[in-house]
């Protein structure tokens, strides 16, 4: 994995470069999807790779980069967490379509990433959808919620990242697990 | 929905709400929302949602990243998690009843049964299924190889490798039923001393370890485990799962373990290992010092330096701050703080330490100095910090100490100075260059005296630490930069004589073969040429050509007079004539006998980029702007003018005869002159190259003989033609691919390609053979004789390569031969010195390199796979007899080392084992097979000559053994007796004389005490007695039992008889004085030696008379002081040692291995260091190895530029004057500095520097007038220089200062507007 173009994407990104944005997610989305499969082709049936371990080992093969990026950590973290939930949700409904009866797509992971997170496919399916409704309403918590259990961050980095103080990050992360129970209870 | 006020409302009165007891809530709603029902009704459904329906659901990140209390598994790893626990156990053969203990990185440690061979309990670490990624796989390995590196009493030990069932590799280790360091000391109330004394056990593993080239890296309580044996307590090191070799810690260290989880434990880990990975350069043995810190503040005061709680409630990122930037509080604050706190805590956990008395003073900055964030402020080496507590145990003065100490010394030297003299000078500045390295506790009731002593001890420590240093970041080195090393070994043995310099050296000599550096030029050298007598001919890009001395690097002469850079040289067969063409478009003939310029012509038109002697005729050839000039060299007439027909890349060749001339350029097309005539004789034309758009054509050669002529062609991708002529223009080949360096002789030309070399036919381009060579790209020259050459690979560096019948084959270790500085320059050109023994690289400075790297390992032909090395023997000869296996009869073979050949065949009648006699004058047989049992009644021994002639025969009859001494002089006969035992008998080999008799049932005897035998060791029991008898006599002379009973391996007594040294069975050396007994009679011990490694095999011996004991272990030979036990140093050989020979004149030893493998090694190598290296440290190797003060480096630097007065030099000499405002000194520097030579143009900015600085000059007030006008006169010739150099007034108008000279009419006539 060639971390240089997305050392350039953050930088453009915090520069605010139009379009950068979207730059960054791509590549940090590719290079862990890379990564992931990379790791989940050496794992045996059974075995688990962990997600929270995955974005932080991203993070620290883009930061062995000799570049300031450390300025830029909330937006990688923030991005990873993303991508980490879409990569987790990918292959749900991957292996839900196999269940149906669907053909494998090609290169998709054959194994687990995450097999204890306390949900199945249906549920991590259904939480994605309660997740997007959390953000069209309440932001921070869903970025707090995000970060903590996708992109596996502590507390006081959280807090950090958000610009707020820890006691908030526990608020919203209790608010964000209410809302979203709620959400899938009622769905 | 909400609006965005009403959401922020929701969010603040959940939190508040969510803190209150579920019956206290639906009030706090109503309450709460009231007139909002819509906000009413979502708070309420968030607040109603039930603990229950929440329980398990995302109230942990898909991952755990906290890891459970310190010490139990690698931090951030995933504790054990159900599907690792489902893992299957794996199956490994000889091993049983697998059970899980523990998970590391990337392996799962179980503890196991061995079945076979032994029966043992031990600890498998095996690879978990699915991380057996080649990564992991080599770090697997990198740990077992690290682990079979070390072999301490202190380190778990490891027992077995392989593969389980599956085929993913374990080891075996031993199993340590102990518990962690902190727990034992807390569990069994161990008290301040004990605890102390275990983690000194601790600190004796890891320097051990360190001292082996392997960081442990995760030091924490549970890689330090406790157990009991009877009455003590043992401390073991376990887990090396993340040890990296220190060879590399420069290299790709990262936090992360494969899953991605940090590699070690927060708490335990220094502020350096929390660096971003890739700046974390700096990771070194201090590493584990800060760890050992750790581990030491929590044994003295019962808690860790920086809380745990703290540090992983901070999160990824806040933990490296708080590690970085918090100072914990000295143990005792901390002890006091608790007490005071907790004044009746309930936990005994809180207790206050009984010693707390103790703490304050220096235990207290003993932890606080091993816990210092700046590596450099630490002690070095854990074996630094356990001096320091054992000078506390045995309450002498401790190094460490309060940062106050350093003023009181900086006041104590000052208050002294006088009456120390020049010694405290020195001391002053070095103790100034201390600050905050060490620290002194100078009690104000000390008197000077004892002051004096201890700052001069501190001081020495702080040197040898230095040296130490300075010595394993040599170690590092030498491989890649061998003279580097051998320069920065050089600077450590000024500091200390500790072992590391030894060691250091004796690593980096078997790769040095720098032999001279020539460092005079001011850019980089073009060209270079050996002339016939030896001297070097250098040309740099610049007006100036340089005439060497290789040996000494002095230069004999300066040719200046060109006004712009020489692009072109040629030096004549026979005369001491040298040629240049310069861009400023003259050719000067010189006289390298006189030094002068002989003539000047003006070449055909334009810069002068090739010239060329006519051999044999007395004509000389000039190529400038496409045309050949032909001139006379007697009157350097111009004769003729040649057409090239471009000019671009255009360049020229005389054949060796003097006959032709060819000549062409890049776009294409080759004409061939008669030389004599000055007549077209053939041409090729670009089209007939198959030239297509983007071809270049380059050079055209020459065969020797001057027969063929081969030139290539190449595309802008690289696509390579070769193509061949006759010398009168039949076209013979052309074949694709290939490119030439020339020919090898009048049939062959060496040619390559990308990937590989060839020899092709010069009569049709066929390949006469070919080969690859790994990391070689091709062969740029072939050394005189042909029996080497030196290949080039893709990163365009050079390599010595021996040509074989076989190929080429890399000599020695593949090594880079250009500099770091070289690689800037475009520019290499290769010079082979007429002894064909050493050869010239060109690059910033001009290397000079032997084949032979002198010390480099020789390996004897025919090992190992037909024979072994029976012997070697070093007199007047060096010898080694190597013996043919399994053949019957045996045959061997006499090699003479020095001259690298075999030098007989030896096949004795009837003799079945040969060796040589240790003066490696005679060899000395016996016709049985083993050394000490004669086989049935055909015993015979039998000397012979060197070429295998039988010189003296003796038949004998033992009943029992016969071992005969190396030189065949006795033999000492073993016979069984009537009462059961045996009885030995020293005999005269000659007369058959008994000379001594001796009883007693030995179960080994050997001679010994060097060359002459003169002491007959024997073992006892299970070796576990040594007797040495004085075989003149036949008196014994010592009996000694080893300790605890241990088996004696090897034994030897010294030359002067004064020595005996034993190896026993648990891997420690002993010297003992036979000239000294202890209270029971035995020899007195002398010394300890403790570092041996495991080995199937250990002996040892002494060198330089008895001064140095050496033992050999599996592949290394320790070295150490036999009075002393002072390592010396450690040998570290390709497999295992057979023999370790001390010439005679005690210069060097040789050791040679299994396979057949010869390695010098000398006994004085800072003196070999010193000799060898070639010059010196440059200011930024100072800089970046952190040798000395800066003002010594400043120094330094001032010395080194003063020694080669070169342009460049002297003008950085000027900046550095100006630097310390000394105006003066620098116009003088600058005035010196261009007074060497005309400057090239791209050195204007000299002029224009050195006319800023005049004018700078002028400008002042104080000069006086002869000065003001010598200066202004200088100011001139300097502005004319310039302009000479093409600066122009633009440039020179903004010079400042430039308005004393602006306002002269004579400025705007000098400088072009």
């Amino acid at each position: 994995m060639d971390s240089r173009p997305i050392t350039q994407a953050l930088r453009r990104a915090a520069d605010g470069e139009p379009g950068a944005d979207d730059a960054l997610w791509n590549l940090v989305y590719r290079d862990l999807r890379e990564l992931a499969a990379s790791r989940v082709r050496g794992l045996r049936p059974g075995q688990t790779l962990h997600a929270t371990a995955l974005v932080h080992e991203a993070w620290m093969r883009l930061s062995r980069d000799d570049t300031p990026v450390w300025e830029n950590r909330a937006q990688f973290f923030g991005i990873a967490a993303r991508s980490m939930r879409n990569i987790l949700v990918d292959q749900a409904r991957a292996r839900q379509s196999l269940k149906r009866g669907g053909g494998r797509p090609a290169g998709e992971l054959s194994t687990a990433i995450v097999d204890e997170v306390g949900l199945s496919d249906l549920d991590l399916l259904a939480l994605d959808e309660a997740l997007d409704a959390l953000a069209a309403e309440f932001d921070r918590p869903s970025r707090a919620v995000m970060l903590r259990f996708f992109g596996g961050l502590e507390i006081a980095d959280i807090a950090g990242m958000l610009e707020v103080t820890t006691r908030t990050v526990e608020r919203d992360l209790s608010f964000a697990r209410v809302w979203l129970r709620r959400y899938l209870d009622r769905a | 929905m909400l609006d965005e006020t009403q959401k922020n409302r929701l969010l603040e009165l959940y939190a508040e709400g969510a803190e209150l007891p579920a019956a206290e809530r639906s009030s706090f709603v109503e309450r709460s929302c009231a007139g909002d029902q819509e906000l009413r009704n979502e708070l309420a459904e968030l607040l109603s949602v039930s603990d229950s329906s929440l329980e398990g659901f995302l109230d942990e990140p898909f991952v755990a990243a906290a890891a459970t209390d310190h010490g139990e598994l690698a931090a951030f790893a995933r504790p054990r998690s159900p599907s690792c626990a489902a893992e299957p156990v794996p199956r490994i053969g000889g091993y049983e009843q697998l059970v899980w203990i523990a998970e590391g990185g990337m392996g799962t440690v179980y503890r196991a049964r061995q079945v076979h061979p032994v029966q043992r309990t031990v600890a498998i670490k095996a690879i978990r299924p699915g991380m057996d990624s080649r990564s992991v796989l080599a770090r697997f390995e990198a740990e077992r190889q690290a682990l079979a590196r070390m072999s301490h009493p202190h380190i778990a030990a490891v027992y077995d490798a392989g593969t389980d069932a599956e085929g993913r590799p374990f080891l075996a280790m031993e199993f340590v039923d102990g518990r962690p360091i902190t727990v034992v000391c807390r569990e069994e109330g161990l008290d301040l001393d004990a605890r102390l004394r275990l983690f000194l056990q601790a600190c004796a593993a890891v320097d051990h370890a360190h001292r082996r080239g392997v960081l442990h890296r995760d030091l924490k309580p549970s890689n330090v485990l406790v157990s009991r044996d009877g009455a003590r307590w043992t401390a073991k090191v376990i887990d090396f799962g993340i040890a990296k070799a220190m060879e590399e810690p420069f290299g790709d260290f990262t936090l992360l373990t494969e899953q991605g989880g940090i590699v070690g434990t927060p708490e335990y880990m220094s502020p350096e290992q929390f660096e971003a990975p890739g700046r974390s350069a700096g990771v070194d043995t201090r590493v584990d010092v800060y760890a050992l810190g750790v581990m030491l503040y929590e044994l003295i005061a019962d808690s860790l330096p920086l809380e745990s709680a703290r540090l992983r409630g901070a999160g990824m990122f806040g933990m490296g701050e708080i590690v970085r930037l918090e100072v914990p509080p000295k143990p005792s604050t901390r002890v006091r703080q608790r007490t005071s706190e907790r004044p009746a805590p309930r936990g005994d956990r809180f207790r206050p330490v009984p010693w707390a008395q103790r703490l304050p003073g220096d235990l207290d900055w003993i932890a606080m100095k091993a816990l210092e964030k700046d590596p450099e402020r630490r002690y070095g080496s854990p074996h630094e910090l356990a001096e320091d507590l054992e000078r506390y145990l045995e309450h002498r003065p401790v190094l460490a100490g309060p940062p106050s100490g350093l003023y009181r010394i900086r006041k104590f030297t000052r208050r002294y100075r006088v009456q120390v003299g020049a010694a405290a000078a020195v001391l002053l500045s070095l103790v100034l260059g201390l600050f905050g390295t060490i620290h002194y506790l100078l009690e104000s009731r000390t008197n000077e005296a004892a002051a004096n002593r201890r700052a001069a001890q501190a001081l020495a420590a702080q040197r040898t630490a230095e040296g130490i240093r300075i010595a394993s970041n040599a170690a590092l080195l030498a491989a890649e930069s061998p003279n580097v090393a051998l320069l920065l070994a050089v600077e450590a043995s000024e500091r200390t004589d500790d072992s590391a310099v030894h060691r250091t050296i004796h690593r980096v000599l078997p790769n040095h073969r720098l032999v001279g550096a020539i460092d005079a030029f001011d850019h980089p050298v073009r060209e270079i040429r050996f002339l016939g007598d030896g001297r070097l001919v250098a040309q740099p890009f610049d007006t100036v050509t340089l005439v060497c001395d290789p040996d000494s690097g002095a230069i004999l002469q300066r040719l200046t007079g060109h006004t712009d850079v020489v692009l072109g040289i040629a030096a004549h067969a026979e005369q001491p004539l040298l040629l240049t063409g310069s861009q400023d478009g003259t050719v000067r003939l010189w006289d390298l006998d006189r030094g002068d310029c002989r003539w000047i012509v003006d070449g055909p038109g334009g810069a002068v980029t090739a010239v060329a002697f006519a051999p044999g005729a007395a004509r000389f050839v000039a190529l400038a702007g496409g045309r050949i000039g032909i001139y006379d060299l007697l009157d350097g007439a111009l004769r003729d003018t040649l057409d090239v027909g471009g000019s671009r890349g255009a360049f020229l060749s005389i054949d060796p005869e003097g006959r032709r001339l060819v000549a062409g350029h890049a776009a294409g097309g080759i004409r061939v002159w008669r030389l004599g005539s000055a007549e077209l004789e053939w041409e090729v034309s670009r089209e007939r190259l198959r030239m297509t758009e983007g071809f270049e054509l380059r050079t055209a050669r020459w065969a020797p003989d001057g027969a063929s002529l081969v030139a290539c062609t190449i595309s802008e991708l690289g696509e390579r033609r070769l193509w061949g002529w006759s010398a009168d223009g039949r076209p013979r080949f052309d074949v694709s691919g290939w490119s030439t360096d020339g020919f090898l002789d009048a049939e062959r030309v060496l040619a390559f390609r990308d990937d590989a070399w060839g020899v092709l036919s010069a009569q049709d381009g066929a390949l006469i053979e070919g080969h690859e060579v790994d990391g070689l790209r091709g062969l740029r020259g072939v050394a005189p004789d042909g029996s080497w050459a030196l290949g080039t690979d893709p990163q365009r560096d050079f390599a010595v390569v021996g040509l074989t019948d076989a190929g080429p084959v890399p000599v020695g270790e593949m090594q880079k031969l250009r500099g770091e500085s070289d690689k800037q320059s475009r520019h290499i050109h290769l010079s082979f010195h007429p002894d064909g023994e050493r050869f010239a690289l060109s690059g910033s400075r001009v290397r000079i390199w032997s084949i032979d790297a002198g010390y480099a390992p020789h390996d004897l032909p025919g090992v190992p796979e037909q024979f072994t090395v029976a012997s070697i023997a070093l007199g007047a000869r060096s010898l080694a007899l190597l013996e043919r296996r399994h053949t019957d009869p045996p045959a061997w073979e006499l090699h003479d080392l020095d001259e690298r050949r075999r030098h007989a065949v030896i096949r004795p009648e009837g003799i079945r084992q040969l060796w040589l006699s240790p003066d490696a004058t005679r060899l000395v047989g016996t016709s049985w097979a083993t050394r000490s049992a004669p086989s049935g009644s055909d015993s015979r021994v039998v000397t012979l000559d060197l070429e295998g002639r039988i010189l003296h025969e003796t038949s004998m009859a033992p009943s029992r053994a016969c071992h005969v001494r190396p030189d065949g002089v006795m033999a000492l006969l073993a016979f069984d007796t009537p009462e059961g035992g045996t009885t030995g008998e020293v005999v005269d080999l000659a007369s058959g004389a008994v000379l001594s008799s001796h009883r007693g049932y030995a179960v080994s005897a050997h001679w010994s005490g060097g060359p002459r035998f003169h002491s007959l060791i024997y073992l006892f029991g299970s070796r576990s007695r040594t007797e040495v008898l004085d075989v003149a006599t036949g008196e014994p002379v010592a009996s000694l039992r080893g300790p605890d009973g241990l088996a004696h391996y090897g034994t030897a007594v010294s030359i002067d008889r004064r020595f005996l040294a034993v190896v026993f069975g648990n891997r420690t050396a002993r010297v003992y004085d036979l000239s000294r007994r202890g209270p029971s009679g035995a020899p007195r011990l002398l010394s300890e030696y403790f570092d041996l490694v495991r080995s199937n095999t250990y002996e040892c011996g002494f060198l330089a008379g008895g001064r140095l004991t050496w033992a050999m272990c599996s592949n290394e030979v320790h070295v150490f002081e036999s009075a002393t036990g002072r390592p010396f140093t450690v040998l570290a050989l390709e497999n295992d040692c057979v023999a370790v020979v001390e010439r005679p004149d005690g210069s060097e030893f040789l050791t040679v291995t299994r396979s057949g493998r010869v390695q010098r090694w000398t006994l004085d190598p800072v003196a070999v260091a010193k000799q060898r290296a070639v010059g010196a440290l440059t200011r930024r190797q100072l800089d970046q190895f952190d040798i000395g003060t800066a003002d010594e480096r400043h120094e330094r630097e001032v010395e080194n530029l003063r020694s080669v007065p070169t342009v460049r030099n002297l003008a950085r000499l000027g900046e550095l004057a100006l630097e310390s405002g000394d105006l003066d000194g620098a116009i003088a520097s600058y005035r010196a500095a261009l007074a060497l030579a005309p400057l090239a143009p791209q050195d204007r900015h000299r002029y224009v520097r050195l006319l800023e600085l005049l004018c700078r000059g002028l400008a002042r007030a104080d000069l006086d007038p002869a000065r003001r006008a010598a200066d202004l006169d200088a100011a001139w010739e300097a502005l004319r220089e310039a302009v000479r150099c093409g600066a122009d007034a633009a440039q020179l108008e903004v010079v400042p200062g430039i308005e004393v000279l602006r306002g002269s009419g004579r400025f705007a006539e000098i400088v072009p507007r």
